[in-house]
């Protein structure tokens, strides 16, 4: 492990305090499905001694309380969804997350949801500028949105300007299709992006890396 | 008996080798034929040229000789066929059944020393291990394991002999069931005899199978695992401090070469090894072994190398440096703290945590090294603290400080040490510096400061005796900043955790300090519709009250406060302020207070939940302050019909702690407040239940039963019930007929509501569950009533009915009721009706699983619950459910399925699996149902029948199903249909999926992948965030499957 040497073997680790999704919900029925909420840890939570009371009230007749007009409100994709995705990716070189290495950040990211324009930019900074790893960390952030974004969205990954000796070329390659398919279809660099990328369910959660072969 | 005759027939007959005469057996057993006897017999044979005779000789001897009595085989007898025996073991196609006798003969009591040492040598002389199968070479070890029990002292006299004959035994065994026994031999040999002239022997039969890398075949029977084998391994490895000079290099050599599982083992056979070895025999290896650890500490990419290393580094430490007056930190201890040092020079970065981990392992490894380290390095960090280094910097260095503190707190609290503050004193000196440094940090503006400084400060409180009383309140006053702040959600956590560890040790500062600025957080008015950061906060608030006032000093202060302010919010909403308001946003106004108020009586609830499960015996002083208040404010409420005291939601949170309130009361307080409880419901009298706060005049004459009662007075049966639920049967002394009788009647016919019908039905299954033996007359007269009404055709009354029939059936199927069964059955006939009727009795028996239910009929709440109900009444209702819907088309099934989907929550698995083959094409018609509930418990189900290990059955069952689930599946897990889905039933469909690749093999699957992976990219963009997110793990899942490929 320590013989093979490192671009960066001592890099910056960043505090990672878990950030709750800041809910920002503008429907009525949104909020009013909210104020019933009793604990700010668990947005799915649901007090089951009291569902008893709310399925029978919601049974009645007539006068059914506002709450129970339904929230149907369309959350949309933001920067932080985006960010929840990317986070949890494993460092092709340390069993540390891109969240802790500050590779990814909810500000680098950009969501448009204007209808018929869906577009999302990715800014990511490689831990220091000669980093050779730089091209393997945008094909594994492409891979991950590929995967887990609506295919209506247009994704833009770049190098945060000025952060990359060779920002430009690297740019060019994960944003050209055809060279990220043929990347692709080489086994073997498939098999670290699947390595680095089968971290990236803990969403935040469990920390630390997974062990990247 | 003709004892030559027997034999005779049984060595010619076909008999199989195993098998024994009968009546040579009984002879044996009564004393008419003597094992010699049976020797001489066989005679000949014995010595036949023949392999087979000889071995069907041989073997009847020793099953004879297993069968027969102790007592019947004398010392004389023992010594002859001992000598016998050892004879035998020179012919190579008797030896097992030859072992086999003499495995019988070392259990007897008249086998002596003298035998014990024969029978060895005779092992060791003509036993050669590698001509024999593993079965045989086992008996061997259990041979040889009996003689070091029974006759240590006989082969300690053989001393070497027995070393270096035992050696040629146990060389190149490989099998692990004889290894584990080899092992234990091998740790008693190292113990026992100190061979030191065949140590080197010793050494290669055991190191050479370090380290272990075993994996046991599937459905292993003989259930060794590699843990099994390293640990009888380790046992043997650190039998002895000889082996250090040959051990420790190659301990070294192992270490980084082995990886995972093994790497792993080869520490836990240093960690088990060095205190064995002792100092000086690893002196000379430590710095080496240090470099090996450092590189798995500070690069192992896999946590639990990392540490198992250090504990490894914590047994070297504290071998090297044992805690005596004479030992000085020296040479080893000294470059590694130095080291850490270097690395906390840059404590931003990544190498600065595993320096900080070693420098706590010194700290729990020796009170002499982790003093010195800490004297060290805590100077250099308050440094670097106050001077050279950037605010970036601070929160790593504070972090650090944390952790260092963390050790100590953990090294003065672990279970059974000896070691405390008073005796050692370690950061005394530091006291100062630490809390400035602890409370600079929780102050600080820079959110990575105020994690460590609060964690630092949590450490502190935690060590016994460290912090006095005026440094505690200086904290807390510290940590209230925080509390009191909107701050987010792991910084109040951390904060929550430092107070509730002080409120644990001295309630005062929190009650003094911290309680009165939680309250003042609170506000008189709930917030605007709109104002989503405040509730934020509120919740926040709240759950510091709910957590901190778990102590039983401060309870009382919390719900005095909160339902007082309880009680002004329902006062507030009486009267209305403006009159020009609009009527939508006044409902909208109330809905907020209504939750507002709703989650002031949920802190308490939450509360008294936690004591319950702290145990806590506080609970019920606090009955007369708070159960009385709460029935005086929802009866003024009742009064107006403006209050908000009037929502059933609110009432039915205040019952849920009148519930909790009365199960704490005393049998004999239960049974006099029982008497007041149902003279108050009969006489429409509940101001009584208010007791001092209940102002009679004014509220005279309020019941719900009462004949010309307000709907809000209706409501009040909420209470009722709840407290009544809580009762022990034994408290319920009254007859219960009457009361059952008026409450039936009224339920059918006089309430107004769907909460009221529900509510009187919990009430009436309670009491009916716990004094079904008294309720025989209303019970029948209630089928009989009920039923009729069942048939009647009044949509609102059959319905009401219904409910009741079935509740009541719960109630008594609960305590294995004879009737209970056949009125559950009986709910089937109307399956028969028109749709209608059907669908909805078909849907109603969602009230067999019904979680409320389970919480009024619990054994919290006295209820009798007998165990294997469940299994009782689906044994009969899942035939009925597979064959009804069997039988019948279209339309006509739908009442079976919503009866199997209302339920299937609470189906035994097992019987789910044995009727698994009908059950899969029901639930998977089920999931086509266009109701999202019913979809939603057949998901769950479906999810965990796929994921329990199956039989090989079911396993090809799911494989042969496995690609219309996948349709179905993706299908559910995209339907956006408001009427028959909910966010909770994609996420359920999407769960499901996800479990597929990892039960069912890819080759099954693999022409469905595509078409999922394309219909999972719709649900990727469902309009419901927590969906989205299922989605995208379900998708990753996919993608992998059968290996990557996009």
């Amino acid at each position: 492990m320590t013989s093979k040497t490192l671009d960066n073997s001592n890099p910056t680790v960043h505090a990672t305090l878990s950030q709750a999704h800041a809910e920002k919900p503008v429907s009525q029925s949104a909020l009013l499905a909210n104020v019933w909420k009793t604990s700010n840890d668990d947005p799915q939570e649901q007090d089951s001694d009291m569902e008893w009371v709310k399925s029978a009230v919601s049974q009645e007749e007539t006068g059914k309380p506002l709450a129970f007009i339904g929230n149907t409100e369309r959350e949309d994709i933001d920067e932080l969804e985006v960010f929840d995705l990317l986070r949890s990716i494993t460092d092709p070189e340390h069993p540390l997350t891109l969240e802790q290495l500050a590779v990814v950040s909810p500000s680098q990211i950009h969501v448009s949801n204007k209808q018929g324009g869906e577009r999302i930019l990715i800014e990511f900074t490689p831990t220091i500028p000669h980093c050779s790893m730089a091209t393997l960390i945008g094909l594994t952030l492409r891979v991950r949105l590929l995967r887990s974004l609506p295919p209506k969205y247009k994704v833009d990954i770049r190098i945060k300007e000025g952060m990359h000796q060779s920002e430009n070329a690297v740019n060019k390659q994960l944003n050209d299709k055809e060279r990220v398919q043929a990347a692709l279809e080489n086994a073997h660099l498939l098999g670290v992006v699947e390595g680095c990328l089968s971290s990236a369910d803990n969403r935040g959660n469990a920390g630390g890396g997974v062990l990247v072969a | 008996m003709d004892v030559e005759r027997v034999v005779r027939t049984h060595i010619s007959s076909n008999d199989s080798v195993d098998e024994v005469p009968q009546d040579l057996l009984e002879a044996v057993r009564n004393g008419q034929v003597g094992l010699l006897e049976i020797v001489r017999a066989l005679g000949d044979y014995l010595t036949s040229t023949e392999d087979e005779v000889r071995v069907k000789g041989i073997t009847l001897l020793s099953n004879v000789l297993d069968k027969a009595p102790a007592a019947r085989i004398n010392r004389q007898g023992t010594q002859v066929l001992t000598s016998f025996y050892c004879d035998k073991l020179e012919d190579h196609e008797c030896v097992p059944s030859t072992l086999k006798g003499l495995v019988v003969l070392t259990k007897l009591p008249t086998f002596g020393a003298g035998e014990a040492s024969q029978v060895f040598r005779s092992l060791a002389g003509n036993f050669k291990s590698k001509s024999h199968v593993q079965s045989t070479r086992h008996i061997v070890f259990l041979l040889v394991d009996a003689l070091l029990a029974k006759h240590l002292s006989a082969m300690k006299t053989l001393g070497d002999e027995f070393v270096s004959g035992y050696i040629k035994l146990a060389e190149g065994e490989k099998d692990p069931r004889n290894l584990i026994l080899a092992f234990g031999i091998g740790r008693v040999i190292l113990i026992e005899f100190d061979p030191y002239k065949h140590l080197d022997d010793m050494f290669d039969i055991i190191f050479c199978y370090f380290p272990i890398t075993f994996r046991p075949p599937p459905n292993d029977p003989y259930n060794i695992t590699p843990k099994d084998l390293q640990e009888a391994l380790r046992g043997a490895m650190s039998a002895t401090p000889r082996f250090a000079p040959m051990a420790m290099p190659l301990f070294l050599e192992k270490l980084p070469a082995s990886l995972g599982e093994s790497k792993k083992d080869v520490l836990r056979g240093l960690t088990a090894c060095l205190p064995v070895f002792g100092g000086r025999a690893v002196q000379g290896y430590a710095s080496d072994l240090w470099d090996a650890l450092r590189t798995e500490i500070f690069y192992s990419p896999d946590a639990e190398i990392e540490k198992e290393a250090l504990l490894t580094l914590k047994t070297l430490i504290a071998t090297l440096y044992p805690d005596t007056p004479e030992t000085k930190a020296a040479d080893l201890a000294l470059e590694i703290i130095k080291e850490c040092q270097a690395e906390l020079k840059e404590p931003e970065k990544s190498k600065a945590k595993p320096a900080t981990k070693v420098l706590m392992t010194c700290v729990h490894a020796s009170s002499l090294i982790g003093s010195y380290a800490l004297s060290q390095v805590l100077p250099q960090l308050f440094r670097m603290y106050h001077e050279d280094s950037e605010i970036p910097k601070r929160g790593p260095i504070l972090s650090a400080i944390a952790d260092l503190v963390k050790s100590v707190r953990e090294v003065y609290t672990a279970e059974g040490t000896t070691r405390s503050h008073e005796t050692e004193r370690t950061i005394e000196k530091y006291r100062d510096e630490l809390l400035s440094l602890m409370s600079s940090g929780i102050d600080s503006r820079a959110q990575d400061c105020r994690l460590p400084g609060l964690q630092g400060a949590e450490h502190l409180v935690n060590i016994p005796g460290f912090l006095g009383a005026e440094e505690v309140t200086y904290l807390v006053s510290k940590i209230d900043g925080v509390l009191t702040t909107r701050e987010p959600e792991a910084l109040q956590n951390e904060a929550l955790k430092t107070l509730s560890a002080i409120s644990a040790l001295t309630t005062r500062p929190i009650e003094e300090h911290t309680l009165p600025l939680l309250f003042d957080q609170l506000p008189g008015e709930a917030p605007a519709l709109s104002d989503e950061k405040s509730r934020y906060y509120i919740r926040q608030v709240l759950e510091s009250l709910a957590t901190l006032c778990v102590q039983p000093g401060l309870f009382e202060a919390l719900h005095l406060r909160l339902v007082r302010q309880f009680a002004g919010l329902c006062e507030g909403s009486t009267s209305t302020d403006n009159e020009n308001m609009d009527v939508e946003e006044d409902a909208i106004r109330k809905e907020c207070q209504v939750a507002f108020a709703y989650s002031l009586l949920h802190a308490i609830r939450t509360t008294l939940q936690r004591k319950i499960a702290l145990k806590h015996h506080d609970i019920a002083k606090h009955y007369e302050h708070l159960v009385p208040r709460l029935y005086s404010i929802f009866i003024e409420g009742a009064r107006t019909d403006r209050s908000i005291a009037n929502d059933p939601r609110l009432m039915a949170e205040g019952a849920a702690v009148v519930m909790i309130m009365t199960q704490t009361l005393a049998s004999n307080q239960q049974a006099s407040h029982a008497t007041t409880l149902f003279e108050a419901l009969r006489n429409s009298d509940l101001i009584r239940l208010a007791g001092k706060h209940g102002i009679a005049e004014a509220h005279a004459g309020i019941g719900p039963l009462k004949e010309d009662a307000s709907v809000n007075e209706q409501n009040l049966v909420i209470l009722i019930t709840a407290d009544a639920a809580g009762l022990r049967p034994e408290s319920l002394l009254c007859d219960l007929n009457a009361v059952l009788q008026s409450l039936l009647q009224w339920a059918i016919h006089k309430a107004t509501s769907q909460v009221q019908v529900i509510s009187v039905c919990h009430l009436m299954a309670s009491l009916i569950n716990k004094r079904a033996q008294d309720l025989e007359p209303f019970l029948s007269s209630a089928r009989r009533d009920l039923w009729s009404l069942c048939e009647a055709t009044q949509p609102l009354v059959f319905r009401r009915a219904l409910t009741m029939w079935i509740w009541i059936g719960r109630a008594l199927l609960v305590r294995n009721h004879a009737s209970g069964l056949p009125m559950i059955i009986q709910v089937f006939d109307l399956f028969a009706r028109d749709n209608e009727v059907a669908s909805l009795a078909g849907a109603s028996l969602s009230i067999l699983s019904d979680s409320h239910g389970d919480r009024i009929l619990s054994k919290e709440n006295f209820a009798i619950v007998k165990t294997l109900y469940k299994q009782r009444l689906f044994s009969s209702l899942l035939p009925l459910m597979i064959e009804g819907s069997k039988t019948r088309q279209g339309s006509a099934q739908t009442p079976y399925l919503l009866a199997l989907g209302s339920t299937i929550a609470i189906i035994p698995q097992g019987l789910i699996i044995s009727h698994l083959a009908e059950l899969l094409p029901l639930i998977m018609r089920g999931l086509a149902l266009p109701n999202a509930e019913i979809r939603y418990n057949m998901l769950r189900m479906l999810s965990s029948i796929l994921e329990v290990e199956g039989t090989a059955e079911t396993g090809t069952l799911l494989r042969s199903q496995a690609k219309s689930l996948a349709d179905v599946l993706v299908v559910t897990a995209t339907d956006l249909r408001e009427e028959s889905s909910s966010p909770r039933t994609r996420i359920a469909a999407l769960a499901c999926l996800s479990i597929l690749p990892d039960t069912i093999r890819y080759d099954v699957l693999h022409t469905v992948k595509t078409k999922v992976l394309k219909e999972l990219a719709r649900a990727i963009d469902d309009p419901k965030r927590a969906v989205r997110r299922e989605a995208v793990v379900c998708r990753s899942k996919w993608f992998t499957f059968g290996g990557a490929g996009t």
